[in-house]
């Protein structure tokens, strides 16, 4: 899932100063799992507005919202009558979600409230982890499953670097070495010699180098 | 927060004693969102103090007393909701609930 975090309410407020009628937009999946982004941060983003506008007599006017998901025409049309009723979006949606919207509503400022942050899992309770960097054309089965390009710091694809200490990534040392973990990983599944091979440097072309991409399928369109 | 935006002067959140709770870590679990809660407020420009979680156990009516008044004062002292104050011309702070109120 797309993880993201809340901009302080300060960064908040000063986005949205000398606007009056807010809606503050939230979105029902992958920020609402990752807790940024929901029904619930909505409402709590928006109390917390509400108050700074108040102390700050800023006149702000908020109305809440959450939908299922920004990145969607069907469920961005629920919103339209909310949009349309006031003056500034304040999306909590990813970044694709603010575009999304901006997009199909070309008179209304839209504005991100979240920091979009990566592609990653829920670790554990309160801990998310960012495992892939969307590169365009996946070499995991090359590497036990563990990506080297998102986990190593320096996205070295014949690793390790050898500044590592222990089992700690030297750029990082709350961070696991990912090749520390590629090597575990690749020996517990008999495939070491896979380790042998020297992997040819990577056509950054099917990742952001090569524009924004877009993908077209044929047997899908109308 | 809605209490806050609403004008509360004061919010004192009471959970069980710690180690007790019926839902085994629901007070521990309570008082991380409720410091999560006074970081956001406090990011609002609100004086955080005006919430507080306290934590006593059901049969402890001299301890619970101790806690409110010690809330009171503390919300006296800070004076009223600065969102009351901005909604409207300000009003003497009130004097709240009194001692005799709060007793058992
Ligand atoms: S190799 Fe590319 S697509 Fe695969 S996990 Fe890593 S970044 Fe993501
Ligand atoms: S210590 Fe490991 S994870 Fe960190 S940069 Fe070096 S090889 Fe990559």
């Amino acid at each position: 899932m797309i993880v993201a975090e809340r901009k302080t309410i300060p960064e908040l407020v000063e986005i949205l100063n000398g606007h009056k009628k807010i809606l503050v937009l939230g979105c029902g999946t992958c920020v609402t799992v990752c807790l940024a982004g929901g029904e619930r941060e909505v409402s709590i983003i928006s109390s917390a507005l509400r108050i700074a506008s108040n102390i700050r007599k800023l006149d702000f006017e908020i109305e809440e919202l959450t939908i299922e998901r920004q990145c969607d025409n069907v469920f961005i049309e629920q919103a339209t009558e909310a949009i349309e009723r006031n003056d500034v979006v304040l999306s909590l949606g990813c970044g694709a979600g603010v575009q999304a919207i901006a997009e199909r509503f070309l008179e209304k400022p839209v504005y991100a409230g979240l920091n979009t942050e990566f592609i990653g899992v829920l670790e554990e309770r309160g801990i998310w982890t960012e495992k892939c960097a969307a590169c365009g054309a996946c070499v995991l089965h090359q590497y036990g499953g563990i990506c080297p390009i998102t986990r190593c710091a320096k996205h070295m694809l014949n690793g390790p670097c050898g500044g590592s200490r222990e089992d700690r990534c030297e750029v990082r040392p709350d961070r696991p070495c990912a090749w520390q973990l590629i090597y575990q990983r690749l020996k517990g599944i008999g495939q070491l010699d896979r380790l042998k091979k020297i992997a040819p440097p990577k056509n950054w072309e099917t990742s952001l180098d090569g524009g924004c991409r877009v993908i077209i399928r044929e047997d899908h369109r109308i | 927060m809605k209490a806050f935006e609403n004008g509360a002067d004061g919010v004192l959140v009471a959970g069980c004693e710690e180690g007790s709770c019926h839902f085994s870590e629901g007070n521990f679990l309570a008082k991380r969102r409720v410091n999560y809660a006074r970081q956001i407020l406090a990011e609002a420009g609100f004086e955080s103090e005006r919430l507080r979680m306290v934590n006593l156990g059901a049969a402890d009516p001299g301890i619970f007393v101790g806690l409110v008044e010690d809330m009171i004062k503390t919300v006296r002292e800070l004076g009223p909701n600065p969102c009351k104050q901005a909604d409207a011309a300000p009003e003497a702070m009130p004097e709240g609930i009194t001692e005799q109120e709060i007793r058992p």
